[in-house]
């Protein structure tokens, strides 16, 4: 006999793995889901630390004996310069970290305009010699975030409407049901493209329409978790000890309703993201000069019989991204099936 | 199912007035604002119009009255399917879209049949060859399919293959070539594939990974059931099994996915038909979203929400139809 059956003969019986580490187990052993899962946390720590990984002035400097954080605040004698003729500038025991990409995102850099993919821009500039690769760097926060916020108020709103309608039934279920099927029924994109040419252009109002046009989904599933729950047992005995409609709904029906929802919820993301870049894409995005992949591929538009640089890697990006969220969610659902069980 | 039709039929009643409303809100989201302006994004008119034209023009649209006489005046005309003219060249909106409709509904039947022509057999070959080399290869590929963005494809086709420096095996833009008119009807025929080719791609490819999922899903639903176990037992050829027995129905479920491929497809349209230049209802959407051209605006999303609503009530109820133990009577809609 190994040690280690020793040990577990031994040892008191194990108690039970909670439904999340179940979970979990399943969703580790698929490798491409969990290489999508370092992706996509590898593209939040590049959102987050954006303006350390590409930008035109240091991370961190001394200069004249100074110590200064260009990359976060820009203040005092450094503020508002050229860092490139402060670099030049600088003295004996001066010295300065700069990020990866020596390029801003709006930086434009005069002679190099539309240049190709070269050592000096690695994937090349756009029409106003901005470096795309710091561009793209700085994009992934717009894609990202859309994707996280958007999604996250659908969730809510979602989840708010599914629970009251599969919990009280009756008239409750049949306002709420009409309510989805008006969403429901109309062309989202078309929808969320009105709402976005009519209201005014930033980043906020698209994560809002994104989210108010998309709950319908989440509500669907949690209505129907919902009406399959309220029959078990556990309900009746929490009705019977008295608690609270509120306190039943949230508390003890939806921790034992969410996983089909965090599945849709991850594809869900993917979906916003593709909205967020398509909306940039047709030119009703996020506005200039702030960077977003979509933007960039619009960009390109006018410069397609060659400017092949400016189509393909914001692409690839996009398509990155919401290959990762797709690939997680189908693992996701997997784990969670218990068919599927190992 | 009398019953539940009428049901059905009374509940569309409240829908249709929210989607009235909905429409109707969205469309007056930027109040005070004369389209024309609006879409001058030049100001080249700024200084030409005057404050009395503008007057009489919001007088004339009824844009001086207040809201719910607005909303009440324009879902009177709707009943009578009057959507007002356009604001851009003052036709009829109705008959905008309708000269519109037939190029888009060609585009979506073609992909819609398409997409159901393939996805179906690759999710019942998929369950059939469950885990083998074959399904994981066909899932992998629809997967990749389903996370490429179709606007960028459709870029990309059009700087690769539609000319330029690269391949020019496509048309650039539009539903046939200049001299059309001339040709017998095979070759105008064969125009039209041509140049429809890309565009029907672009609508097809995403949809496919859907669908083939929920093929495949039902067909391993259906092959695990006990009358499968029976058919086998009595020595049937599993050609036989599979095609007559669990076939049939695992695509059951399958039909209640054609109501909500419209408005996916209608989306879709806005896009596609935009990079290739299609002179669909989705390139009309498009344009009078970017004008501001309201009554166009309200006429393709309520047509659009309307005909989804019924596209749903439809397919509930072929549901019913092609599969007897679904019975609507017990009073659960």
């Amino acid at each position: 006999m190994s040690r280690e059956k020793l040990e577990s003969a031994g040892a008191p019986p194990r108690r039970g793995r909670s439904y999340w580490a179940i979970v979990w187990r399943q969703f580790r052993r698929q490798t491409m889901a969990m290489g999508a899962l370092v992706c996509i946390i590898g593209l939040f720590l590049v959102a987050i630390f954006a303006g350390c990984i590409a930008n035109d002035r240091p991370i961190i400097m001394r200069y004249k004996g100074t110590l200064y954080v260009p990359a976060v605040r820009t203040t005092g004698s450094i503020a508002a310069s050229d860092f490139k003729k402060i670099e030049a500038d600088m003295d004996d025991g001066d010295w300065a970290v700069w990020p990866l990409v020596r390029y801003g995102p709006a930086e434009n850099v005069l002679e190099d305009f539309l240049t190709p993919p070269s050592a000096r821009h690695l994937l090349g500039t756009d029409h106003l010699g901005r470096d795309v690769l710091s561009r793209m760097v700085h994009g992934s926060r717009v894609s990202l975030s859309v994707g996280f916020v958007a999604v996250s108020i659908y969730l809510v709103i979602g989840v708010i409407f599914g629970s009251l309608a599969g919990y009280f039934r009756g008239w409750v279920d049949i306002v709420v049901s009409r309510f989805i099927e008006i969403i429901i029924c109309f062309p989202s994109f078309f929808l969320i493209l009105t709402l976005i040419a009519f209201l005014p252009q930033n980043i906020y109002i698209i994560m809002a329409v994104i989210g108010f046009t998309g709950w319908p989904g989440v509500a669907r599933l949690i209505r129907g978790e919902f009406f399959k729950q309220r029959e078990m047992e556990y309900v009746m005995a929490a009705r019977g000890l008295g608690l609270g409609a509120g306190r039943i709904m949230f508390r003890h029906v939806l921790p034992n309703s969410v996983a089909p929802v965090l599945v849709s919820a991850t594809f869900g993301v993917a979906g916003a993201i593709l909205t967020e870049s398509a909306l940039s894409y047709l030119g009703f995005g996020v506005p200039e000069p702030t960077a977003s992949w979509g933007r960039l591929l619009a960009s390109s538009k006018e410069f397609v019989d060659f400017a092949w640089w400016l189509v393909l890697f914001p692409g690839l990006a996009i398509f990155a991204t919401i290959t990762s969220y797709n690939l997680v969610g189908e693992a996701l659902r997997d784990a969670i099936d218990p068919r599927l069980r190992q | 199912m009398r019953t539940y039709i009428i049901k059905r039929l009374l509940l569309m009643i409240p829908t249709l007035l929210g989607i009235t409303i909905v429409t109707f809100a969205i469309s007056h989201l930027a109040p005070g604002e004369v389209p024309i302006m609006a879409g001058d994004k030049t100001g080249r008119l700024r200084g030409r119009i005057t404050k009395e034209q503008i007057e009489r023009w919001r007088r004339l649209n009824d844009l001086d009255k207040p809201i719910h006489v607005q909303y009440w005046k324009w879902v009177k005309r709707l009943v009578r399917l009057d959507f007002g003219t356009s604001f851009k060249d003052g036709r009829p909106v109705i008959k905008k879209i309708a000269e519109r409709l037939p190029i888009t509904m060609t585009l979506s039947f073609t992909a819609m049949f398409l997409v159901y022509l393939i996805a179906v057999p690759l999710g019942v070959h998929s369950a059939t060859h469950q885990y083998q080399l074959s399904d994981r290869i066909s899932t992998f590929i629809i997967f990749v399919l389903y996370s490429l963005p179709s606007f960028w494809v459709a870029h990309m086709l059009l700087t690769y293959a539609c000319g330029g420096e690269y391949l020019n095996l496509f048309p650039l833009a539009g539903v046939s070539s200049p001299d059309a008119s001339e040709m017998g009807p095979l070759r105008w025929f064969l125009d039209r594939v041509w140049h429809l080719a890309l565009p029907v791609l672009c609508y097809t490819y995403r949809s496919l990974a859907g669908l083939s999922r929920y093929a495949r899903a039902g067909m391993l639903e259906v092959l695990r059931q006990d009358y499968i176990r029976t058919a086998r037992a009595k020595g049937l050829a599993e050609r036989v099994v599979i095609m007559k027995h669990a076939f049939r129905n695992s695509i059951i479920p399958i039909v209640t996915l054609l109501g909500g491929l419209l408005p996916a497809l209608l989306s879709a349209s806005v896009i596609v038909e935009q990079i290739f230049s299609i002179p669909g209802i989705g390139r009309l959407g498009f344009e009078a979203v970017l004008n501001r051209d309201y009554p166009v605006i309200m006429g393709f999303a309520t047509i659009g929400a309307t005909l989804t609503l019924f596209g749903i009530l439809i397919s509930d109820l072929l549901y019913a139809v092609v599969d007897p133990r679904i019975s609507y009577e017990s009073g659960k809609a």
